[in-house]
């Protein structure tokens, strides 16, 4: 993963406070922890929820 | 200056008195604003007080009820809302300065709701900014101040909500939930409040935090007060695709059938971990009072808890991000530094792990729905702990609030939050009821059952202004 948190804030166009850059180095740490977390459930073939409304009958 | 005390203590109660005309609209409403005067400088939970337009909705309510025009059991109410729902004509901050001058060209569907329904307006209620917190500690408007202890959080981030309702300044309000933030200051304030099932009440027109986890509820002292104003509020709008075309159900009418024979689920992991003491007793004790009036009591696992609260986490996050882009981009300094940072901080996540954490969220419903065949309630502790000090570190005192309620945003099911005691120091506590989908009337039952039972959430705050207990 990017080590740089400001190059990943650059890419949609955002500008690091530099009082911002010593606590959101630390946030590395979690952002990390919460992928692994999340991929440690056998979620299966399982994919997000869609659902769409059938449109109402006219008539 | 001394406060002078309401003349009723539940909404319930106002609006039988008000249709029987024992009580006029104009008299409770002054007393709700003669309350807000005295105790706004030290609680902070109103962002704008619109005293001028209540006196003359309360007016009007008063011409309509002398007429024998009673709309329902709202009319005539002082009820307030969060700051994160557009009012027509009068601003709607979020609680950020971003939106400081903003002013709305219509309701929110709820607040037209409420209108509609002859609630009495009294202004917009302070919260976390953009409702992205639990503790209201507001950089831009001030802290949120919990009546029970001036000195501590009321929770958030609908914490104006909590406060107002507790301290009597208003006799319901509305906040919204999206990680626990209608349920984490009823519990730190001593009131109820009810989260009902994804889809159940519509969000048009209030400022998003995640869309796919966003949800509206009333904030009360009781669970009665919770149905009517749910009543007044839930149902399909054709402004709002996810707003359900679902029944809503008389939730009153069914209130008093108790809790007999019902099984009340209570998790084995997660949810009592790190849970203070004092916490965890008041909860046992309040599912002993359950038991005693006819509920089975069993304990349940939950699959996927270890991940559950880092999935919402992860959706709340991006989904914030993705409506607050333009602005971050812009004007990153009208921020307040907590909020700047969870933002940024969304912006680290790379687009699969979203992804995932929807997965996982499909994953986890399914497999609880199996569950719900053996039980029809689950209980825990709303906070693992009591409404913590004002100052403090932010972050750690957010994630800590949200971990036993979160799980119920991310399942999509209704969960109230309700008094069951007081810590040793004489803040409130509170047990956590979470329901079927859809079947919020079940959970407003248990916990309207409880409520007969018991008096923790008919007790005052011990605000020193007042005249005499309210």
């Amino acid at each position: 993963m990017q080590d740089d948190p400001g190059v990943l804030l650059s890419r949609l166009g955002l500008r690091l406070p530099p009082e911002d850059e010593a606590p959101l180095q630390a946030y590395m740490v979690l952002v990390v922890q919460a992928l692994d977390s999340l991929y440690s459930v056998p979620v299966g073939e399982t994919g997000p929820a869609v659902t769409f409304e059938a449109p109402a009958a006219e008539g | 200056m001394s406060v002078p005390a309401l003349p009723v203590r539940t909404l319930a109660e106002a609006s039988q008195l008000l249709a029987r005309r024992e009580l006029s609209p104009l008299e409770l409403t002054e007393s709700c604003l003669r309350r807000i005067e005295a105790l706004e400088p030290h609680l902070n939970a109103f962002i704008t007080v619109t005293a001028e337009e209540a006196l003359a909705a309360a007016r009007k309510a008063q011409e309509e009820l002398a007429r024998g025009q009673r709309r329902g059991p709202l009319h005539g109410i002082p009820v307030a809302v969060k700051d994160l729902f557009w009012t027509a004509g009068v601003r709607t901050t979020a609680g950020s300065k971003v939106l400081a001058g903003s002013v709305p060209q219509e309701d929110a569907t709820v607040v037209a709701r409420l209108r509609r329904a002859g609630a009495v307006l009294l202004g917009k209620l302070n919260l976390h900014e953009f409702a992205f917190g639990a503790t209201s500690v507001n950089p831009h408007y001030g802290p949120v101040r919990n009546p029970w202890d001036m000195g501590r959080i009321a929770g958030g981030s609908s914490g104006g909500s909590g406060a107002a309702v507790a301290a009597g300044e208003c006799l319901a309000a509305l906040g919204t939930d999206t990680g626990g933030s209608i349920r984490i200051p009823s519990a730190l304030c001593g009131i109820t409040g009810l989260k009902p099932t994804f889809g159940r009440v519509s969000t048009y027109g209030v400022i998003p935090l995640a869309w796919s986890l966003d949800c509206v509820g009333p904030m009360c002292r009781t669970a009665e007060d919770c149905a009517l104003v749910l009543a007044a509020i839930a149902g399909p709008d054709a402004h709002d695709r996810s707003a359900a075309r679902v029944p809503v159900p008389d939730y009153a009418a069914h209130l008093g059938e108790g809790v007999k024979g019902l099984r009340i689920g209570v998790p084995r992991e997660h949810f009592f971990q790190g849970v203070a003491g004092e916490v965890e007793a008041a909860v046992r004790r309040a599912l002993e009072v359950l038991s005693e009036l006819g509920a089975q009591v069993l304990e349940v696992s939950l699959p996927h808890m270890a991940v559950v609260p880092q999935a919402a986490g992860t959706i709340t996050l991006v989904e914030a991000l993705a409506y607050h882009l333009p602005w971050l981009r812009e004007r990153p300094q009208d921020y307040g530094q907590d909020v700047r940072l969870r933002l940024e901080m969304a912006a680290l996540y790379p687009a699969v792990a979203y992804v995932q954490a929807q997965r996982v969220r499909t994953a986890t419903v399914e497999a609880w729905r199996d569950l719900w065949q053996e039980i029809d309630l689950l209980a825990t502790p709303t906070t693992p702990v009591v409404a913590p000090p004002l100052e403090g570190a932010e972050l750690p005192a957010t994630l800590a609030l949200i971990r036993n309620t979160n799980p119920f945003n991310l399942s999509g099911q209704p969960a109230i939050s309700l008094p069951c005691g007081f810590d040793g120091s004489g803040l409130p506590i509170g047990l956590q009821l979470v329901g079927r989908w859809w079947d919020e009337g079940t959970v407003l039952r248990v916990a309207h059952a409880y409520q007969r039972a018991t008096d923790w959430h008919l007790r005052w705050p011990p605000l020193p202004w007042d005249e005499e207990g309210t």
